[in-house]
């Protein structure tokens, strides 16, 4: 509970999320490079050569550069910064987002958490040879892992860095609404060091970096589910009138905006105080529930057109899913619950 | 310690230490005893939320200060913090609607109080619920004053308020336009407080209905009555400006409910008072209560928000709706899983969740049901109130 001291120090424009002057511009052209993604999209997704094309022209936004360079933001702006260009990047494209910021935020990452210029330390998983790969993540025996075809990366949770040597994959499959994402298993016979030998402290600084920009995709595809929604309620017709006007709908939408609204300025919250208890013990639950409600009901929203190929929803759908999911393996930090709760 | 109000700091923290021996004979008698509202001093007490400049206290200068405060109050007993003197819902009517001389001599009725005194906002009726434009309560103009007739239900706090402001309308044809607000004394011939209703939670507070017949008041007595307003011009709009105030209020209220169950919940299972579970069921539990501190971090922020855009002169109402939608949804859920993880708790003892559950069931329905909030942010969303 708050003491009586705390009384007068809640008038702290705490909630006014606006970025920095000086994050301004940087954040408008990302809201262009964004818009300009909306317009190459052509049904539900980016073709494959836009996408490819978008990825090429993402190291103008100078996200990098701008994060850590010395007269630049200052690293206190960084999570916020992250954050937005997440939402702004998730918002417009999830596919985009999803491949762009893994290199860009890596080399971000690299750079803020101080870490020695490994080949691919951007990657949350890392090849260290033919037959090695650094682990940033909870990778024991069978666990699940995501390997992007594409960017030649490998995912898994980052609540330890493991080495994994000698790994073979024993099965790959496309992961939900990233067909380009394949999930990979090790093999029973596959070599764990213990984790953090590698990057000890560090990885906690890539781990809440990682968390601040994929927190914001989340809220990206959760703005975008809603917007889709809404818009598909406004213009469909049923009964005389746009479905948005029967109150069902109107519930339905009221719902998703306050579950939107909630885990926006939640995440936003804990991002602004680059607060390590967003790992806390069932932020997790609450963060896939909230996402999964709001995706639920976007495609209810638009019936039999939500469930099948051309609006983006069905897309949309499972990338919230699979973007709360990785959202949520990071999450389940003991030590930052405690103070999680001493604070609150 | 804020050095400007340490005498309300003080009292404040005295009410939430004092406050958990009274929890059951309120609940049970329907009302607060004086000896709680003694301690606190009716000085203090009544002057809580009244604005600085009209003699409060800086500690709730603000609707962002206000929501701390009543969410820690809130954890100790919703009921009684809502039933707390002090001009309550009648308040921001007043502030937006009332001349500068009504405004003063309003604030000073409850700073120069030697007792604990209440003041009311009565605009439900029983024909007219959460459709609040259509009231029927009339208000007649008659030589130099008003006449007011009509019925009104569901007033917080009715029973025992000095001071209550009525909705009334002067035409009942031109609709929310013809609303007036006025400022009505007990005592006054023809206002009659009927009854209290037998209320399932929350019994705190008292939920009044009350009677106008033949009741004329002066001219006086109706809010921005020689035409220098407040702020606001018509009434139902100064009404509405009593729900932006008070819904991240209430809303901390809701959460402070639910972090004070939940404290006794995490309590209760660190104490062994579910021994008898597995370490699988017992870590599931554990886990489910965590969820729910975050799930209340959100609603506090929607609270924090909504009060923030309040205070700094923003339009307030969505986000207030936004945030008493969402808490008082959490506040059942909570209480449905309290019950389902405490089943059959003998009753008073630290598991019993059964009066938590009876007062969440109350979040969503008083000050506007979730069901009315969402159709509100329904629409500002279709009308492009928020992109």
């Amino acid at each position: 509970m708050h003491a009586t001291s705390h009384y007068h120090t809640i008038d702290r424009e705490f909630l006014d999320f606006r970025p920095p002057a000086c994050l301004e511009p940087l954040l408008e052209e990302v809201s262009r490079f964004a818009a300009d993604v909306e317009r190459r999209r052509r049904g539900p997704a980016l073709p494959e050569a836009e996408l490819r094309d978008m990825l090429a022209r993402l190291p103008e936004l100078d996200l990098p550069a701008l994060l850590v360079h010395e007269e630049g933001v200052d690293a206190e702006d960084g999570p916020l910064t992250l954050f937005l260009f997440g939402e702004l990047l998730g918002a417009a494209s999830a596919d985009l987002a999803w491949r762009g910021l893994e290199g860009l935020v890596g080399a971000v990452l690299a750079k803020l958490a101080g870490l020695a210029p490994l080949a691919q330390a951007p990657r949350l998983f890392v090849r260290q040879g033919p037959h090695q790969w650094l682990a940033l993540g909870h990778a024991g025996q069978g666990d699940a892992l995501l390997f992007d075809a594409h960017a030649g990366a490998l995912y898994g949770p980052l609540d330890g860095a493991t080495l994994a040597r000698d790994w073979e994959c024993t099965s790959t499959q496309g992961t939900l609404g990233f067909p380009d994402v394949l999930l990979q298993r090790l093999t029973r016979h596959a070599r764990l060091d213990p984790p953090a030998v590698l990057l000890g402290a560090e990885k906690t600084a890539l781990a809440r970096r990682w968390l601040w920009a994929s927190g914001g995709v989340l809220c990206g595809v959760q703005q975008s589910l809603f917007r889709h929604a809404r818009g598909y309620a406004g213009t469909r017709h049923a009964f005389g009138k746009a479905i948005i006007n029967h109150q069902a709908i109107s519930l339905r939408l009221a719902d998703m905006a306050l579950a939107l609204d909630a885990t926006r300025l939640y995440l936003l919250q804990r991002v602004a105080d680059a607060d390590p208890t967003l790992a806390a013990p069932g932020a997790a639950d609450f963060l896939v529930d909230s996402a999964h409600a709001l995706a639920r009901d976007a495609v209810q929203v638009a019936g039999a057109h939500g469930y099948v190929d051309g609006l983006p929803l069905q897309r949309l759908f499972m990338q919230s899913r699979t973007l709360a999911a990785t959202l949520a393996a990071y999450c389940g930090d003991a030590p930052a619950s405690d103070a999680f709760n001493a604070q609150y | 310690m804020r050095a400007d109000d340490p005498e309300g700091a003080l009292a404040i923290d005295r009410l939430i230490d004092d406050l958990p021996a009274y929890v059951e004979s309120t609940d049970r008698d329907g009302d607060i005893a004086p000896a709680l509202l003694a301690g606190v001093g009716a000085g203090c007490a009544n002057r809580f939320i009244i604005p600085v400049e009209y003699g409060g206290s800086p500690l709730t200068a603000t609707a962002l200060r206000r929501t701390t405060i009543f969410e820690r109050i809130g954890a100790a007993c919703a009921g009684i913090c809502i039933g707390l003197p002090g001009p309550g819902l009648s308040m921001p009517p007043v502030l937006a609607l009332a001349t500068k001389e009504q405004r003063a001599a309003y604030f000073a009725r409850f700073i120069e109080a030697t007792g604990p005194m209440w003041g009311a906002f009565a605009i439900s009726e029983p024909g007219t619920g959460s459709d609040a434009t259509a009231l029927r309560t009339t208000a007649r103009q008659d030589g130099d004053g008003y006449v007011l007739d009509g019925e009104k239900c569901f007033i917080t706090n009715g029973g025992r308020a000095e001071l209550v402001v009525v909705f009334a309308s002067v035409d009942l044809k031109r609709g929310r336009f013809g609303i007036r607000a006025f400022l009505v004394e007990r005592g006054t011939p023809g206002f009659v407080h009927l009854r209290n209703e037998d209320m399932l939670g929350l019994r705190g507070s008292q939920l009044a209905q009350l009677s106008f017949s033949d009741c004329k008041v002066p001219a006086s007595a109706m809010l921005g009555h020689d035409g220098v307003r407040g702020p606001v011009i018509d009434a139902f709009t100064g009404a509405q400006s009593a729900w932006d105030y008070m819904r991240p209020v209430l809303t901390s209220v809701i959460v402070g409910a639910c972090v004070g169950a939940l404290e006794r919940a995490e309590a209760c299972l660190a104490h062994g008072a579910r021994s008898h579970l597995s370490r699988g069921e017992h870590a599931v539990m554990s886990g489910t209560l965590a969820s729910y501190r975050h799930r209340l971090a959100a609603a506090r922020l929607l609270a924090y928000r909504a009060a923030w855009r309040y205070d700094s002169g923003q339009r307030a109402s969505l986000d207030a709706s936004m945030a008493k939608a969402y808490a008082s949804t959490l506040s059942m859920q909570l209480a449905h899983e309290l019950m389902r993880m405490f089943a059959f708790a003998p009753p008073g003892s630290a598991s019993d969740f059964s009066k938590f559950y009876r007062d969440a069931k109350a979040f969503d329905i008083l000050e506007g049901s979730g069901d009315m909030q969402r159709l509100m942010i329904a629409r500002a969303y279709q009308g492009g109130q928020r992109a």
